[in-house]
Order: C-alpha cells, then structure tokens, then sequence
C-alpha cells in the first residue's frame, strides 16, 4: 500500500467518523453563559463525572487549568476530539445519536466523564 | 536619608514579619502536598492481606513463570537496584534487548494507567502482560496457569489468599498485583522537611524545591509525594518510538508522549527516560533547559527554554537527591515445589 493511502486509512478516516455523529465547535467565554451543559477542567479534574443530555444539546468543555488539555472520546458513535485546547479556551460538542460516551483527557488520564445521550 | 526614605524603611521593618508569615503559609500549603499518604490503597477487588501479598511475592521472584525458566519479574525489577535494572533498555527472552527501559515499580498502588505508555489500565491487567509478552518472559496465558496449577506448593497458597477462586490468570494478575501495591519508597529526607524537620534538607536543597516549583516549573507533572501526575508527554526525547501515540492514535498529542515517571530515588536510578537516553540528572536538566532535544509538532507547550544558572542546577539537583530513601530490605522468598 502506498504511504498516502495508508495516512489516509489510519490518520483521516477516523476524523471523517466524528464528523458524522459529533460536531465540534470552538467558542469564546463569553458565550458560556448561552450554554446549559457546562464542563469545566480545573486541577486535572473534570468537575463532574456523569452528565446526561439529550440529542443535539451542545456539551462544552472549558479549560480552567494553566496548562494545556485535550478532550476526547474514543467511544464508536460518539468520538470526538478537542485536540489541544489551551488555558482558558472553550469548545463545545454535539452529540448526533443516543448512547453513552466515555470521556477522557489525552494528556492526563486520570480525567475521566461518562456522559449518556439521551433521545429527543 | 530624607524623611520619605526613612518612612519607607520604616514600613518595611513593620510588614517585614507579615510578609514572612505569609511565605512561610504559602510553603506549609505547598508542602502538605507533598505529605506522604498514611496507608496504601487497594481496590474493592482485590484488598490486602498477608496471605495475597506473599503469595504474590513468590509469583513475582518466581523464574518458572517464564518460557524459558530463568526469568522472573524481579530479573528486571530487582529489589537492588530499587526494583529496576540499572540498564537503559530492559533484556528480556534469550537475552533480547528491549525497546524501552525498565520502570520501577515503587508506589504503583497510587498511579495508573501502567507502563510507559500506559496500555494497562489496571496492576491486575498489567502485571500478566510482561509474563506473556513474547520479548519479555514468552509464556502463553494457558501455559503459565498450567505450570502454576503443576507446582503443588501453590494450591494451599491460592486457597489462603484467593478462598473458592482457584489458580487461574485473574487470581495470579491479582497476587502479582497486590504484592506489586505493598513495594512503596521509604521515608527520604525531604519527607523529613515536609513533616516540619526544618534542618532535613539543606539550604540549597530548599532553593531547589523552590525552583521546582518555581521557574523551572517541573511540579505541573511531577507534583504530589509521587512526584508524579502521571500524565504523558512529549519532552523531546530522540526517539523513534511514538510511545502513547500507539495507544491512542490519531491525537496529535499522544505522539512520542510517555508517561511522567516518579522522581522517589531518582538519584539511585539513572539511566533516565523511556530509553535510557539521559545518562545523569545534569543530562536531564539539560534537556529541560533547552525545553527538549527534538522539537517535534507533537512536544508538549510545557517544554520552553529554561535559564539556570550553574548554581541554580545544583540546587535543584541537591533537591532532587533528598527524595531519596533508604527503602525497607527486601528478603528473597522460598518458592513453593
């Protein structure tokens, strides 16, 4: 197999995948207050660890630690990644079809959220 | 000096003790931070007893776990050289050298996820990996509960630890781990100075910590009694090794990430890195101070250049050198026949 056919297979493919069932989106601070569904990163924790919305609702993560986080789910039908998200930045993710999403820091592990989607 | 200076000296005289107070409740806060837990944790699966932590003892100093008979776990975690192997890449099965170094398993009763890249979420999960790994101790899952059920002395001790859950690979991950939970670092120095021992550490030692904590900011991942967050980083090893990146691909930032180790007896365990890369802790600082050797798209924001002085890096490292402990003596086991 040729190296961009094999880039595209194991590094754009599952990126493509989020696009179906997740939407990310970056959003200033200002606009949190907009939001029902506000998870906040602090100390390396999450300041929750269960949350349950339903379809569609918007989810945003902020980053209230001086370093840097980066948000993901590695859950089939509910990926999503954040990427590196600096201090003091929000993004928001929104959650196509029910289920249940396990939640994780790729730099900290011990940071970890279960949040169930429920059906509208 | 004219009245104004006189006043100011005079204000100062007077805020001088506050402004001490203040620094001293600053360090105490900071301090109990790094106050030693008072018991290890066990998980509701697994708690401690005598009998689970022996019989996983035995597992761990036992050779005939391994496809060829010579090697145990202790061959690479060896008690002596505070249960890591003094070299900068493990050896493993017909003495292949391996990819990364040998971790110590100090403290592992508080950190997780395992290994350097932390493919194990659990010691139960991780410590049968290395017994089956093909490199390392090359023994298949079904054949290891074989040879152990094969070694009658172990029956009566699986019965003791694990009553009614027979020798199977869930009861030996178990042991191994509970055994694993007990090996904890001893009380060092600076655990003395945290206690409130003011003249534990020295004064350039206390300047280290500062700097710790301060302009060479290594505490945001190597913070707590562990000094450890366990998180994973890319700090700009050269390495052709992706590391966490294989764990969890397609994150910009797992790549070359590698677990932050503990610093407990860091002193004694040199080589340092996930490979052995960084022969002496000036060889760390030095890769800190240039805020990593390779600059990949993946090095972590954390890594920027730090300026220390000559003085400076030695009180940091005479810092460094108080977390070491004179650990509790380990006595080899009897095996069972």
């Amino acid at each position: 197999m040729h190296l961009k056919s094999f880039l595209f297979l194991f590094v754009l493919l599952p990126f493509s995948a989020y696009a179906e069932n997740t939407e990310v989106e970056s959003i200033t601070r200002e606009d949190l207050e907009n939001y029902k569904h506000v998870i906040y990163q602090k100390e390396k924790q999450f300041n929750m660890k269960t949350l349950t919305v339903k379809v569609g609702e918007p989810v945003v993560f902020v980053n209230d630690d001086p370093i840097v986080h980066n948000v993901f789910s590695p859950t089939t039908n509910h990926s999503f990644n954040l990427m590196a998200q600096t201090p003091n930045s929000a993004s928001l993710v929104i959650f196509k079809t029910p289920g249940t999403a396990k939640v994780f820091c790729a730099i900290h592990p011990k940071m970890a959220l279960t949040i169930t989607i429920e059906a509208n | 000096m004219s009245s104004k200076a006189k006043s100011k000296t005079f204000l100062l005289f007077l805020l001088f003790p506050l402004l001490l107070q203040a620094e001293n409740a600053k360090l105490n806060t900071l301090k109990e931070k790094y106050r030693r837990p008072l018991s290890i944790p066990f998980p509701a699966n697994n708690k401690h007893s005598k009998a689970r932590a022996e019989l996983g003892k035995k597992l761990f100093f036992d050779p005939r776990l391994s496809s060829s008979g010579l090697i145990s776990c202790a061959s690479c975690h060896n008690p002596s050289f505070h249960w890591q192997d003094a070299m900068a890449l493990g050896t493993g099965h017909k003495m292949k050298k391996l990819k990364r170094r040998t971790p110590t398993i100090l403290n592992l009763a508080w950190g997780e996820p395992f290994f350097w890249d932390g493919r194990a979420s659990t010691l139960e999960e991780q410590a049968l990996m290395p017994i089956t790994s093909k490199d390392e101790m090359n023994m298949p899952l079904d054949q290891l509960v074989e040879i152990v059920h094969k070694i009658k002395g172990y029956e009566t001790l699986f019965d003791e630890a694990y009553p009614n859950e027979g020798i199977d690979e869930k009861t030996i991950g178990k042991a191994l781990a509970n055994f694993q939970r007990t090996v904890v670092s001893g009380e060092s120095p600076f655990d003395r100075w945290v206690r409130g021992q003011k003249d534990a550490i020295s004064a350039s030692a206390k300047k280290g910590f500062a700097l710790f904590h301060g302009k060479a900011n290594c505490h945001t991942c190597h913070e707590g009694w562990r000094f450890t967050d366990d998180s994973f980083h890319d700090i700009g090893i050269r390495t052709d090794d992706i590391g966490r990146g294989k764990i969890i691909p397609g994150i910009p930032v797992t790549e070359f990430a590698f677990k932050t180790p503990t610093l407990r007896n860091i002193k004694e365990r040199s080589p340092y890195m996930h490979n052995g890369s960084e022969k002496t802790l000036n060889d760390v600082l030095e890769l800190y101070t240039l805020g990593g050797r390779v600059k990949r798209k993946s090095l972590s924001p954390l890594m920027k250049e730090i300026s220390l002085n000559d003085q400076e890096k030695k009180d940091l490292i005479e810092f460094l050198e108080t977390i070491s402990s004179i650990d509790r003596t380990i006595t080899l086991p009897i095996l069972p026949q």
